[in-house]
């Protein structure tokens, strides 16, 4: 008695698969629906199934290492670029399983049954699992550890609450989004129609970018990694977040300072396959880097290069450097690196880039560095402080210095010269010597 | 403990034959240490603590 019905939409109509209109370019998504059906206990619902749309077609959103879901539609191969949506039918799947779902689906680059996401679940509790009731956190752990994804997450209710200031969600859900990996938010929900306490997750893969934002402008905007130091993140510019709510639909706009620090209790920043650690961790450490090397640069380049000095006096003297960090494999910055031109159209070496190619780590954060003057109208960069990806960052200075790969600044390169001098670092020339565009999954 | 495996000194190894007296150094002393330190440990502790949380979500 349940049933399924496959609706796709279309950007014109056609009477049969072989009219010109019927090609990929022309279709909007489709969706899945499927009736449960159960006599016995008076059960009978439709849901969305799956769903894949392609988002709101605006300059201004992004989705960092898109992907597309081939479907058949009318016969043919269709391919359709989008994020997995799903909706939640409290008998084998709540919020939190579809959430996963249209994650993991992107991430691991195959769709995943809910009966694997809860046999995985049933595993990790020793209670009785009511897949319909939800997940818990250390059941959505297990999940993710399941399918070897890592990740990081944090429960606010578990700390001080000036832990929600000195390390917002939205650092978490902008470093999990921006390299493609995406992330969760589990938020209690209050309002007028909410009778009893209850939670809800939902899946953010995107970002809107507002070039004219003001907030970045004003002091509002400056991140504090401890007193008197830190940084503009480079997510002031994203006034909103693209996300799945399973119960009002696909690719939705939800403001980043929408959902209040106080209503979120968890946030988890999943990682790219390869990286280790976090990305709020990687800016911290490339702040330090940036900083310490900034009050070295050799005098001659320093007094002889007008970007190199207006990156120092934005950091040193008026504390406006914009920090952007990234995840991605070498050769992802390997080709960065090949196709990038400076304002004088001068390339980087080509001697240089071999030797990074044969000895970059395989994953990486690139922490691209930038100022306010640069970074939202015309998309570039100073720089960039690169760091290892691949293993476990721990707090000590030397886990940090051995994770530090390399610092771009314009005309130079610094590279840490040995393990046991820590302060010494050699300077080779870049034939980069201005501003470059910045990297784009 | 994972073993980190330090690629800079590789690489600055390999610029430097490349480049010869090309290549200069400089001593940096890393600063705000405590700061970075507390605030990366901050992250990672609360990674920890969260694998005894017990939010449930539905």
């Amino acid at each position: 008695m349940g049933g399924l019905q496959k609706i796709s939409f279309w950007t014109s109509s056609f009477e049969h698969p072989s009219h010109e209109a019927c090609q990929a370019k022309n279709c909007i998504g489709y969706a899945i629906l499927k009736r449960d059906c159960i006599p016995s206990i008076g059960f009978d619902r439709w849901h969305v199934f799956e769903a894949v749309f392609r988002k709101y077609a605006h300059r201004h959103n992004c989705v960092p290492a898109p992907i597309v879901h081939e479907v058949m539609l009318s016969g043919l191969s269709i391919g359709i670029p989008g994020i997995l949506y799903a909706q939640q039918n409290e008998l084998n799947k709540a919020c939190a399983q579809v959430a996963l779902r249209s994650l993991l689906s992107r991430l691991i680059g195959r769709d995943i049954a809910y009966d694997e996401i809860n046999s995985v679940a049933q595993n990790s509790v020793a209670a009785q699992f009511v897949p319909g009731k939800g997940l818990d956190a250390q059941q959505i752990q297990a999940v993710l550890k399941h399918f070897d994804v890592a990740y990081r997450d944090y429960e606010y209710t578990q700390h001080k609450k000036e832990y929600r200031t000195l390390h917002p969600y939205q650092k978490f859900v902008y470093a999990g989004v921006e390299s493609g990996a995406g992330a969760l938010v589990g938020f209690h929900l209050a309002g007028r129609a909410v009778v009893s306490p209850r939670r809800h997750i939902i899946p953010f893969y995107g970002h809107t970018f507002n070039k004219d934002t003001w907030a970045p402008e004003a002091d509002l905007a400056y991140f504090h990694v401890g007193e008197g130091f830190g940084f503009i993140p480079s997510e002031n510019w994203t006034s909103s977040f693209l996300g799945h709510d399973d119960n009002f639909g696909p690719n939705f706009c939800v403001p980043r300072l929408y959902i209040p620090a106080d209503d979120v209790d968890y946030v988890v920043e999943l990682l790219r396959p390869g990286i280790r650690y976090s990305g709020a961790s990687a800016e911290a450490c490339a702040l330090q880097f940036l900083d310490s090397v900034l009050g070295h640069v050799p005098s001659n380049l320093m007094n002889n290069n007008v970007w190199l000095s207006r990156l120092a006096h934005a950091h040193l003297d008026v504390h406006e450097i914009v920090l952007r960090a990234v995840a991605m494999g070498r050769h992802t910055y390997i080709d960065h690196l090949r196709a990038i031109r400076d304002w004088d159209r001068h390339r980087e070496s080509k001697r240089i880039i071999d030797i990074l190619e044969g000895l970059l780590p395989s994953t990486l954060w690139v922490v691209e560095v930038s100022i306010p003057q640069l970074f939202p109208g015309n998309e570039r960069k100073l720089g960039e402080i690169v760091l290892d990806g691949s293993t476990k960052l721990t707090p000590s200075l030397h886990s940090r210095r051995r994770h530090f790969v390399l610092a771009r600044l314009p005309e130079a390169y610094y590279f840490a010269r040995s393990p046991a001098s820590h302060e010494e670092f050699l300077v080779v020339r870049s034939r980069l010597s201005s501003h470059v565009p910045v990297v784009s999954l | 403990m994972e073993r980190v495996t330090f690629k800079s000194p590789a690489i600055a190894k390999a610029m430097e034959k490349a480049y010869g007296n090309a290549a200069k150094t400089v001593r940096i002393q890393m600063r705000h240490e405590r700061d970075v330190r507390n605030y990366v440990k901050r992250i990672e502790d609360g990674h920890k603590k969260a694998a005894s949380s017990h939010l449930h979500f539905d």
